[in-house]
């Protein structure tokens, strides 16, 4: 769906419910990136359901919000019996629910997962009109853009130092998407996007030796959790080759999800200049 | 005797020669004689560290978990008595992952370091007694293969199961590392994680050798010997699970190596199984440093796993062995 044509629907539907003389009152969220919007934006009681993931702090900056608020796992029999009056979800995820619930005639929106700071912006607003909270959604950018500022007020004068973020099974976030922003507007260069990774992929760990970059950004480590994949982030090799200083760590549920948190993160990394 | 000391002489001769090509295959592009000169010095230059924190510990486990599976092929076949034996096929290699799943993915590797191995000798030590208690020590090939299928399928059924309900994000897409095995990025902490309980097995199984040369004879001709057969059998199952349990549980599950090498080697040392079990150790190391020399070769980005390999060339293998053995299993 184009652009325009989402916002010719989100007008529809809002001036529907203006026309109804009401905001939506029983929205459900589909996907962990709507669901963290919709718990900033929108007053509890408001919410239907969000998903399984959004109560976990792992995962979910807001979680500690989702108290009270049901949480379901995906599946179209879970939503339905809800009456949600709003569904919004993230394009290409739980694309069977999606054309389940289109079905049954029940409102739902999906949105694409902004890859820019630009469309970050773009995607509270979005989101925002069609909750009925578009002042809400303003406050929200209003502070994203202060807490940038201050990154960079932060890294500006230092020189350019080249960065990587390193995830389980060496995943790494090249040119063309969100991380790759948040990593420069702390001041970084961005290796991945030097070697030039488009999108997603995965860095071996010699190959990321080879690259030597100044500064490894890794996830903080979640608690009790053990796996082959993670253990790529705690290779011996990478803590020699950062000699005495240390890995950044950022806590994980700050650029899991594309969206607002984004500004967070830039922050954190802008912080923790070595 | 002195043929057995020259066939092993040139076994090893080969392996460190393949452990000097393995060192020389990576990504990135590093000069050996410099990095190896890097190291001896404690120069902390790039090509040391690709040197003694990748490619060394890789290229060492390499060789001793395939000395490991090769070893313990030879092992299980003598104890057995039986050609068709194998850590991978009589399930002792998938009940070792089960175990090293269950301790790395629900904590208790957080709990205590060492839990990975412990976990993953109790699982091989369980299947070894399994097969034993479902084929008995005097079992036709067709009662063992049967009761391998079984363990087999239990086993990796109770892989998927612990898997899917792993509290982790990771561990189902590491169902195929288990399954089919690897040892690309594995540090130097699982190497000496393993090498003490895969050394201790070596030993149990290399002493063992007069007795599986006394049991080949039969088990009255054995015990005539003055062998308690209990005994025997319990130390060559101990060092089985100790070094099998030890190799899987920092490699996954490479299968055939211990089918096929003691096959390949047992006209060479006069079909005596005690001579079989060194040569079968050099033998085991060869062929998965081979494999994992391939699997670097072959897809450098998106490496294959090392089962792969080895079942494309183990399972032909074992299809002929089956037809060369079809009298017998009427």
């Amino acid at each position: 769906m184009s652009t325009g044509l989402r916002f010719l629907l989100i007008a529809t539907i809002t001036s529907s419910l203006a026309w109804a003389g009401d905001k939506p009152q029983r929205i459900v969220s589909l996907s962990l990136c709507t669901d963290q919007l919709l718990l900033m934006l929108v007053d509890k009681e408001r919410i239907a359901a969000v998903t399984h993931l959004a109560t976990d702090n792992n995962y979910s900056y807001m979680w500690k919000a989702t108290r009270g608020i049901p949480a379901h796992s995906g599946l179209a029999e879970e939503i339905v019996p809800l009456t949600p009056d709003l569904i919004i979800g993230s394009r290409y995820s739980n694309s069977n629910s999606v054309s389940m619930l289109r079905r049954l005639n029940h409102p739902v929106l999906t949105f694409d997962s902004p890859t820019t700071l630009l469309q970050v912006e773009q995607f509270t607003r979005e989101i925002g009109s069609a909750v009925g909270e578009p002042e809400r959604a303003e406050q929200i950018i209003a502070t994203m853009q202060s807490e940038i500022t201050k990154a960079k007020s932060l890294v500006a004068g230092k020189t350019e130092l080249l960065a990587i973020s390193y995830a389980p099974n060496g995943f790494t976030a090249g040119k063309h998407t969100l991380k790759n922003e948040i990593i420069e507007a702390a001041g970084y260069r961005n290796l991945a996007a030097e070697l030039g990774i488009e999108y997603y992929g995965n860095l071996g760990i010699e190959q990321l030796l080879y690259a030597r970059p100044d500064v490894i950004i890794v996830d903080e480590d979640l608690p009790n959790q053990n796996s082959l994949a993670q253990q790529f982030t705690v290779h011996p090799a990478l803590q020699r080759l950062l000699g005495e200083r240390s890995p950044t760590r950022i806590p994980g549920n700050y650029w899991l999800c594309p969206g607002p948190l984004a500004a967070k993160a830039i922050l954190a990394l802008a912080e923790q200049r070595q | 005797m002195n043929s057995s000391i020259a066939l092993n002489s040139l076994l090893l001769v080969i392996t460190l020669a393949l452990v000097v090509v393995a060192l020389h295959i990576g990504p990135a592009d590093i000069d050996l004689t410099v990095a190896i000169a890097d190291s001896w010095q404690g120069n902390n230059s790039l090509q040391a560290m690709i040197f003694s924190e990748i490619r060394l510990p890789r290229s060492l486990l390499a060789a001793t978990v395939g000395a490991t599976l090769g070893m313990a092929g030879a092992a299980l076949q003598g104890l057995l008595r039986n050609p068709l034996a194998g850590p991978g096929l009589v399930g002792v290699s998938t009940c070792a992952a089960l175990g090293a799943i269950i301790a790395l993915y629900f904590g208790f590797s957080a709990i205590a370091w060492f839990a990975v191995p412990i976990f993953g000798m109790i699982g091989a030590g369980i299947s070894v007694l399994l097969i034993f208690a479902l084929a008995g020590h005097n079992s036709s090939i067709m009662t063992l293969i049967l009761a391998g299928v079984a363990v087999n399928a239990v086993a990796s059924s109770l892989i998927s199961l612990a898997l899917n309900f792993a509290p982790n994000p990771y561990a189902m897409s590491e169902m195929v590392y288990w399954l089919l095995g690897s040892i690309a990025n594995r540090s130097f902490a699982d190497f000496s994680l393993a090498i003490p309980f895969m050394i201790s097995g070596w030993l149990l199984i290399l002493n063992s050798g007069r007795f599986l040369n006394a049991l080949s004879l039969g088990e009255d001709t054995a015990q005539s010997l003055g062998f308690n057969l209990k005994l025997h059998r319990s130390l060559l199952i101990i060092g089985v699970a100790l070094s099998v349990g030890a190799a899987v549980s920092v490699s996954g599950n490479i299968g055939f190596v211990g089918l096929l090498i003691p096959h390949l080697l047992r006209p060479l040392v006069g079909h005596e199984p005690g001579r079989l079990l060194a040569a079968s150790g050099f033998g085991g190391a060869i062929l998965v440093l081979l494999a994992d020399i391939t699997v670097q070769l072959v897809s450098p980005t998106q490496e294959l796993k090392l089962g792969v390999i080895t079942a494309l060339v183990g399972g032909p293998f074992f299809l002929y062995l089956i037809i060369k053995t079809r009298n017998t299993l009427q």
